[in-house]
């Protein structure tokens, strides 16, 4: 059971939301008579969402699904040529233990170098004196937030949606999916799917500081709502349950201990689409989402079979990504490590032997599965406007950068559960990285915090 | 307005929390002078300031114009300078003088208008204490007598209302609060003094949102009284104010009767569960049969002054005014509060960094 004293206001409110309502975000007057003061607390507001299904058309499907592989793969479309003849080599490592004391001293250095180094100022200087644009000029910043919002928010669009939230004094909530469970892709990672490491506390570092930063020129403040999806994805990718959820109470865990409820909520996902199906995902008679989700699922398949171009060449693309995503790694007592790095970035090479056309052939069949699931759960999102319908008042982020939604702060090439947190000092600058495991080029020492499965960080000998 | 710097001068706190001194960086730093020698071409000062002892190189051939001024500096002054860090001949590290020292006796105007984070905050906190006591002035010339709160207690009440701010300090061993308010203890003193009115200077810790201006720590004057009526603590607040207005430096509004507007009909919908938190005023007055809350509003939606009349049986009022410190200073047009004016629209309210 979580620490209810350690819950924070929205996760209170979340735990409380009925089925097929959403959460809309208040504020009240209210006077204190014990203390004789008059305060003004957020509140949360349930309203029924009104629910109704319309069969899915294969024209919705199509539209949706080329839109959803655009955004969501664009990028790997473009940079996965680049690297696919990089054979991983394993890192070689020695290995110590981790302080702990590191996830703090990173908050102090993010606190002291981006919020009171004069730095905002910086940025704010060139930036209309305007709320809601000062509010964006910080989330486009290189440092602060993410430089891809530049191109990808317009200004006028944001300012429009934003300002009715600041003359309400609303707090600024922004809601993404995210933090499933630790890569199980051993060339990314090499730590067991339930436990996080400093790439993810650096990630939640960055959004308190980002948090921090949009409190000077928003007196409400802003939070970060973390739906953590590694539930809904699990089986999906081969991770068990359980691990998705210690993973998350893990991460909770971490934003406990660094004391960072004051600007990061984390829920779950699976939270959310037991809410718009009306019950639990799965049980029988299915509910609305399930029932959208199958419907998603056989016009997808049909679409595969038929071989309609468009579908095919957006499903590749998601099979070659899913594929990378798999839990990959119980395959390396069986091949050789060389050979499924080939099968991971999807290389076909001459002479496979039996077995390992076996195990490609095993592999690409799940990246299939993995990659209709996938598509079938985020268009049943998308169909019942997930985000805005039943978070009104929130604004939607977003790890991947892309048109229309806010990019959260970078923390390296990979995302941080889809890689290693690598540690490194440059002058007076604390760098933490999130990097796959292929990505570590020479020696590196490897930390690990005592007690715990898994590495914590990795630092480079240099 | 004095001069902004250039954005690579700092002062030397930043240095010395961002990074190690470099020489070539420009810095500026403000203390007490410890000790000068004086050469043909040179004026070595040493200057005490918060992170130590600093030696100070004033170089006659750069600051030619003010070196009388230079000269006339003795131990003991107070000087605010601005330099660029580097090393003397012997190596010494030492910030050499840019400009001419500014002496104490111009501190607090640029103290009041700089742009610099360091003094921004310094600035505030001097116009916050002048507000204060201002008010306490007042309140002791209308007959309240002070007392001192306490404001950390090992448990509270798990009440709805404004919640308090809990300090986990190992040293304590367990989680203590600190009070938002020290109402109750006014109540308390009201009956065991047998006085009408008592009032304290107190900071009010909480995570609960009051206004922009405010913080999770606001410095607040609570009076309380007996006897008087929602129109009567509406005349002394509306003096208090003025006061205020007439006492604070660089206020350049002032705020005629006509333009405070009283919210009462909008309160009454604020009082909360009435039955569950009477406590300390209903134990030692009569029963409570209705609590009236106001709020003074200026025009542009400065809200110095809140508070509530509470209707007991038989005919006893007890009042309380609470005086919120840091809400005047966007009438300063302090640098730093500058800014909330555009934040005090609406009736709403809210505080920076809290729930």
């Amino acid at each position: 059971m979580p620490d209810y004293d350690r819950l924070t206001t929205f996760e209170k409110a979340w735990a409380n939301c009925q089925l097929q309502s959403s959460l809309r975000q208040t504020r009240l007057q209210r006077f204190d008579h014990s203390n004789r003061m008059l305060y003004s607390p957020v509140s949360f507001e349930y309203a029924p969402v009104p629910v109704s299904r319309v069969e899915v058309t294969t024209n919705w499907t199509v539209d949706n699904l080329l839109s959803f592989v655009r955004d969501e793969f664009a990028e790997q479309a473009e940079s996965s040529d680049a690297d696919q003849f990089r054979i991983a080599d394993v890192p070689r490592c020695l290995d110590h233990s981790a302080t702990g004391d590191e996830p703090f001293d990173y908050l102090n250095y993010c606190e002291r170098s981006l919020i009171y180094s004069g730095h905002i100022d910086k940025v704010l200087a060139n930036v209309e004196c305007d709320m809601a644009r000062q509010i964006l000029g910080l989330l486009c910043d290189n440092k602060l937030g993410n430089k891809k919002n530049r191109n990808n928010v317009n200004a006028d669009e944001f300012c429009a949606r934003v300002q009715p939230l600041l003359d309400k004094h609303l707090r600024l909530t922004f809601c993404f999916p995210a933090f499933p469970f630790k890569d199980q892709n051993p060339f990314r990672t090499e730590s067991p799917p339930h436990q996080p490491d400093l790439a993810e506390v650096a990630m939640l570092v960055r959004l308190h500081s980002l948090s921090l930063a949009l409190w000077q020129v928003h007196p409400q403040g802003a939070d970060w709502v973390l739906f953590c999806d590694g539930l809904v994805y699990a089986d999906i990718f081969g991770v068990p349950k359980q691990a998705a959820i210690q993973y998350r109470e893990r991460l909770t865990w971490w934003r406990n201990h660094l004391n960072l409820n004051g600007s990061i909520s984390i829920v779950d996902l699976s939270d959310l689409v037991t809410r718009i199906n009306g019950k639990p995902i799965g049980e029988s008679p299915s509910g609305v989402f399930d029932l959208v989700s199958s419907d998603i699922r056989n016009n997808l398949q049909s679409l595969r079979s038929n071989g309609h171009p468009d579908v095919l060449r957006a499903l590749t693309t998601l099979q070659i990504g899913m594929v990378r995503n798999l839990n990959l790694s119980h395959y390396l007592s069986s091949i050789p490590r060389e050979e499924l790095w080939y099968i991971s970035r999807s290389i076909e090479r001459p002479n496979e032997t039996d077995k390992i056309k076996s195990v490609r052939a095993e592999i690409n069949k799940r990246g299939w599965v993995a990659a209709i699931e996938y598509a079938a759960f985020n268009l049943s999102l998308r169909y019942f406007n997930a985000w805005s319908d039943y978070l009104p008042c929130t604004l939607r982020a977003t790890i991947k950068p892309k048109a229309g939604q806010i990019a959260v702060p970078s923390v390296g090439r990979a995302f941080p559960w889809n890689g290693v947190g690598v540690l490194s000092h440059l002058g007076n600058e604390m760098l933490i990285e999130a990097l796959s495991l292929s990505d570590l080029k020479g020696n590196h020492h490897r930390f690990s915090l005592p007690g715990q499965e898994g590495y914590f960080y990795y630092m480079s000998e240099r | 307005m004095t001069d902004v710097d250039p954005p690579e001068t700092h002062s030397i706190y930043y240095h010395r929390f961002n990074s190690k001194l470099t020489d070539g960086e420009r810095a500026w730093l403000f203390g007490v002078v410890t000790a000068v020698r004086k050469s043909k071409l040179s004026t070595f000062i040493d200057l005490l300031h918060a992170l130590g002892t600093t030696q100070l190189v004033a170089d006659k051939s750069k600051l030619a114009s003010t070196w009388t001024s230079v000269e006339s500096i003795r131990i003991r002054d107070r000087i605010k300078i601005k330099g660029t860090i580097g090393r003397t001949q012997r190596g010494a590290l030492s910030l050499f003088l840019d400009d001419c020292p500014i002496l104490a006796n111009t501190f607090l105007n640029e103290t009041l208008d700089s742009n610099d984070r360091d003094y921004r905050q310094i600035g505030g906190s001097i116009l916050i204490a002048q507000a204060r006591n201002v008010a306490e002035e007042f309140l002791r010339t209308q007959n309240y007598r002070r007392v001192d709160p306490r404001y950390i207690s090992a448990s509270w009440p798990s009440e709805q209302g404004m919640t308090p701010l809990q300090v986990n300090y190992p040293g304590f061993g367990m989680p203590v609060f600190l009070a938002p308010s020290p109402a109750e203890q006014l109540v308390l003193a009201l009956a065991a003094t047998g006085d009408d009115r008592v009032f304290c200077s107190a900071t009010s810790f909480t995570t609960s949102y009051r206004q922009p201006s405010d913080g999770s720590e606001s410095s607040i004057v609570m009076a309380m009284s007996i006897g008087l009526g929602i129109k009567d603590l509406l005349v002394q607040c509306t003096s208090l104010i003025d006061k205020i207005c007439e006492a604070m430096p660089g206020v350049t509004c002032r705020f005629p009767s006509g333009s405070i507007r009283e919210e009462p009909h909008t309160m009454s919908d604020l009082v909360t569960s009435h039955s569950t938190n009477l406590k300390a005023s209903a134990w030692v007055f009569p029963v409570i049969n209705g609590v009236e809350p106001f709020r003074i509003v200026l025009e542009n939606g400065v809200t110095p002054i809140e508070g509530c009349v509470e209707h007991h049986d038989e005919g006893v009022d007890v009042a309380t005014i609470v005086f919120y410190a840091e809400r005047v200073l966007p009438l300063a047009q302090h640098t730093e509060f500058r800014r909330l004016l555009r934040h005090l629209g609406g009736p709403i309210v809210a505080n920076t960094g809290a729930r």
